[in-house]
């Protein structure tokens, strides 16, 4: 058998382990994520699961588990999935009451035993154990609750954790779980939509409008690449950016240089930036400094300006408390023909006003308004099921297609037409226009 | 020219997807001596050449016009001709998030199908990234092949033609993602496991309709050794948009007041008219042939003055009307696609002593 006729290109430029002073996310045993930085020698700490030393885990590759077996120590895990591990059965729950006095180990004893675990004496499993053989309701269990007991006591006790790969969907999880405003509640689901709507691709050049701190950029950033084709330009509000989650997104220096940022204060194409370049031989150290850092951000600004007004940008993105329109009547000049435009937002209103000025607009295709959804199942033995709770509401997107309304019109934009919302559902064209098509050169008007 | 590489202009021998409606598009290759005809009439394709992508394209008698549009994944899953049981954007853009579709990524696709999610692939994995894709469909592989090649995404992918339940992938150390797309994924699993790249963090997603299929391939993971099993479901729907009346409870009862008003007003009218034209007559017995003829009197006054004017409902008019921007959800949509089973696979286990299986 034949096997495989081509191979790789280049294998993926993202580095597979932990590097010395990277910034990287902990799963911790009660299933929070923290992100810490590996500086080598320092010690991590995790609170009431313990500490280990950085050095525990540079170097290695991401997604293993650890368990800190001795004091400020973790050593690499093998863990099994818990469908593994939980048994179908008969037993039912007719014997169990619910009894506080379950437990006959007092509290001061799980104290004692929390300590001395923490201090590496005893086995965390040892202790969770000791805890289930104490508790009087614990055999009359069925196997899945007496699983479900050991979860639960796992995730308050057990030392276990998990360096987490920094890939796109733990990032967001670890953002949407401590803070979801920050990120305007974006999940995971429409933020995938976002990105496939979006087309984005190793060599896009996108517009990007972001108040989610990052939480798009960041999506966006990582499909891009390190292609030098690809571009991304970043509008922001007043002197400079607060994108502050792309500290935590291990983009490479080649992936950063395809970002630009630009204010709303500068798009202006009647005011570009202005430097007046001195001689800095004569200028004291203070004042030459000074100087080149006031040019660099000149040369930043003025790259970012040609780049907008240069124009035919492959899409445009808004993640923004600002009315959608008003970004459009901004942008929208500037998004080539046939590229996609998406707008994501929490609630679905500025949306329905925003979706009816696209269509009573001639630069926009199909604006659609989409709702997203998604649940997730437990599945074990015999006890398959969707989770008890979940997030309510994923948030809602707009879509369209920039269209030129006639082949002469190219990337102008058009006084929009507010009188009526119904679209034209013959597409008949007014007499005046019908007459210029008419007396254009058109061949083969016969079916061949 | 590259499937999902945004260009400006058309050209000779383009992928153009010619949009009727949101229902209604076809793609097309550009062939300066062909001519692209529809219900609107004929459009040359020797006018499309030049013309800017995004355009709108008067047919040749001006009766309609279509926009002509440059293909991106998203618009082919939505076009393709030879459609099997395909992913659509939900599923497809969920599964590329979990899995880490980015650009350089080396992944597995069993089966390519129509190759609707290969085209979605490919496009997030360029221009260094490869996709292995596998079909045992001899057929479907053939179409498949021809397309990737027209399409020039031939380059990113290997397809193969191939019973992967019976022969196995024939793969190792050479993938950090597999997506999975068969009747009895658990058959795949131990072969999949071979084809991951055992230094990286490694993702899989299995696709199957039905929950007995989820859970033998939930166990077949497991017994392998993958972590992190997780299943989902995703979906999404639409809001359309559209001006409806919402007027006021008010505005009902004002009108139905002046109707009201109107009629009381007719019967004064009728009745002060009635005497003069009868005389004094003196109350007659009540036959069959009276009644009747005062019914329909009186039904003729419910519903016109004497002088024969309107008495029933007015319309409201369009400011009483004011009409409302709404949204409402389609009178049906997907409500089931597949189920997304996940699982990693963890690097595998080094030397060095500190690694210790407990």
């Amino acid at each position: 058998m034949a096997t495989n006729p081509a191979t790789p290109v280049d294998p993926s430029p993202t580095p597979a382990g932990v590097c010395a002073g990277q910034q990287v996310i902990i799963r911790m045993p009660s299933g929070n994520y923290k992100p810490v930085k590996a500086t080598p020698g320092a010690k991590i700490d995790l609170g009431k699961f313990g500490s280990f030393l950085a050095d525990d885990i540079i170097g290695r590759p991401f997604g293993h588990t650890y368990e800190i077996y001795t004091k400020g120590r973790a050593r690499p895990l093998r863990v099994e999935s818990e469908y593994a591990t939980v048994k179908e059965t008969e037993a039912t729950n007719r014997e169990i009451m619910d009894d506080p006095q379950a437990q006959r180990l007092t509290h001061d004893e799980i104290q004692r035993l929390k300590e001395s675990s923490l201090a590496g004496e005893v086995d965390h499993d040892a202790l969770i154990a000791k805890m289930a053989e104490n508790n009087a309701s614990f055999e009359k269990k069925t196997e899945f609750s007496k699983a479900k007991y050991i979860k639960r006591k796992k995730s308050k006790y057990s030392k276990v954790f998990t360096v987490v790969d920094p890939t796109l969907h733990n990032l967001w999880h670890f953002f949407f779980t401590r803070n979801s405003t920050k990120i305007r509640d974006i999940r995971i689901d429409t933020l995938a939509q976002l990105l496939a709507m979006l087309n984005v691709n190793a060599y896009s050049r996108l517009l990007v409008v972001d108040d989610t701190h990052g939480m798009v950029l960041s999506a966006v950033l990582s499909r891009l690449g390190a292609n030098p084709q690809g571009q991304v330009l970043a509008l922001h509000e007043g002197d400079s950016a607060n994108f502050d989650l792309l500290k935590l997104m291990p983009l490479s220096a080649t992936v950063s240089e395809r970002l630009l940022y630009l204010s709303w204060s500068r798009i202006n194409p009647d005011a570009p930036v202005q430097f007046d370049d001195k001689d800095t031989t004569e200028m004291s150290e203070l004042d030459r400094r000074g100087h080149e850092r006031r040019k660099a951000t000149f040369l930043r600004v003025q790259a970012a300006q040609t780049a907008l007004w240069q124009g035919a940008w492959d899409g445009l993105v808004i993640a923004s408390q600002y009315q959608p329109e008003s970004i459009l009547r901004e942008l929208v000049p500037y998004i080539g023909g046939s590229r996609p435009i998406v707008v994501y937002s929490p609630s679905k209103e500025p949306l329905v006003t925003t979706a009816a000025f696209m269509k009573t607009n001639p630069d926009y295709l199909f604006p659609q308004i989409t709702e997203s959804w998604m649940r997730e199942y437990q599945v074990l033995p015999g006890r398959t099921h969707p989770l008890m709770t979940m997030n309510a509401g994923g948030g809602y997107l707009l879509s369209a297609t920039r269209v030129y309304d006639s082949p002469e019109e190219v990337p102008i934009f058009s006084t929009p037409r507010l009188a009526t919302i119904k679209p034209n559902k013959t597409g008949r064209l007014p007499a005046k226009r019908l007459k210029a098509a008419q007396s254009a050169d058109i061949n083969g008007s016969s079916i061949s | 020219m590259a499937f999902f590489r945004a260009k400006d202009t058309i050209e000779e021998g383009d992928l153009v997807v010619v949009c009727l409606s949101r229902d209604n598009m076809v793609p097309i290759t550009v062939n300066a001596s062909v001519v692209y005809n529809n219900k609107f009439g004929n459009f040359a394709h020797a006018n499309m050449i030049g013309m800017q992508y995004g355009s709108k394209m008067y047919s040749h008698n001006g009766r309609g016009y279509v926009h002509l549009l440059f293909p991106t994944p998203e618009l082919w899953t939505l076009i393709v001709p030879h459609r099997t049981q395909i992913l659509y954007l939900p599923d497809i853009s969920f599964i590329s998030a979990y899995l880490d579709l980015v650009p350089g990524r080396r992944v597995l696709e069993c089966g390519t199908g129509s190759g609707s999610f290969s085209h979605s692939i490919a496009r997030s994995i360029a221009p260094n990234g490869h996709l292995y894709s596998f079909e045992y469909h001899e057929k479907r592989y053939e179409i498949a092949k021809a397309e990737f090649e027209q399409h020039g995404i031939a380059d990113l992918i290997t397809l193969q033609h191939r019973d992967v339940l019976k022969d196995g992938f024939a793969l190792s150390n050479a993938v950090q993602a597999v997506f999975l797309d068969l009747p009895a994924p658990w058959d795949a699993i131990a072969s999949a496991k071979e084809a991951f790249d055992r230094l990286e963090v490694g993702r899989l997603c299995s696709f199957s309709p039905c929950i007995e299929q989820v859970q033998r391939t939930c166990q077949a993971l497991a017994d392998h050794g993958f972590t992190d099993i997780r299943m989902f479901e995703v979906l999404i729907r639409d809001h359309d948009l559209r001006s409806m009346p919402h007027p006021t409870i008010q505005s009902a009862i004002a009108r139905h007041r002046s109707q009201i008003e109107a009629k009381a007003l007719a019967q004064q009218q009728r009745a002060a008219s009635a005497p003069q034209a009868n005389g004094h007559t003196e109350p007659t017995t009540n036959t069959g042939e009276e009644t009747k003829k005062r019914k329909a009197t009186d039904a003729l006054a419910e519903t016109t003055t004497p002088d024969g004017h309107d008495l029933s409902l007015r319309p409201l008019t369009d400011a009483e009307l004011h009409y409302t921007l709404m949204t409402k959800t389609e009178e049906e949509c997907r409500g089931h696609t597949s189920y997304l089973t996940f699982a990693t696979l963890i690097p595998a286990a080094d030397t060095s002593p500190s690694m210790m299986a407990v």
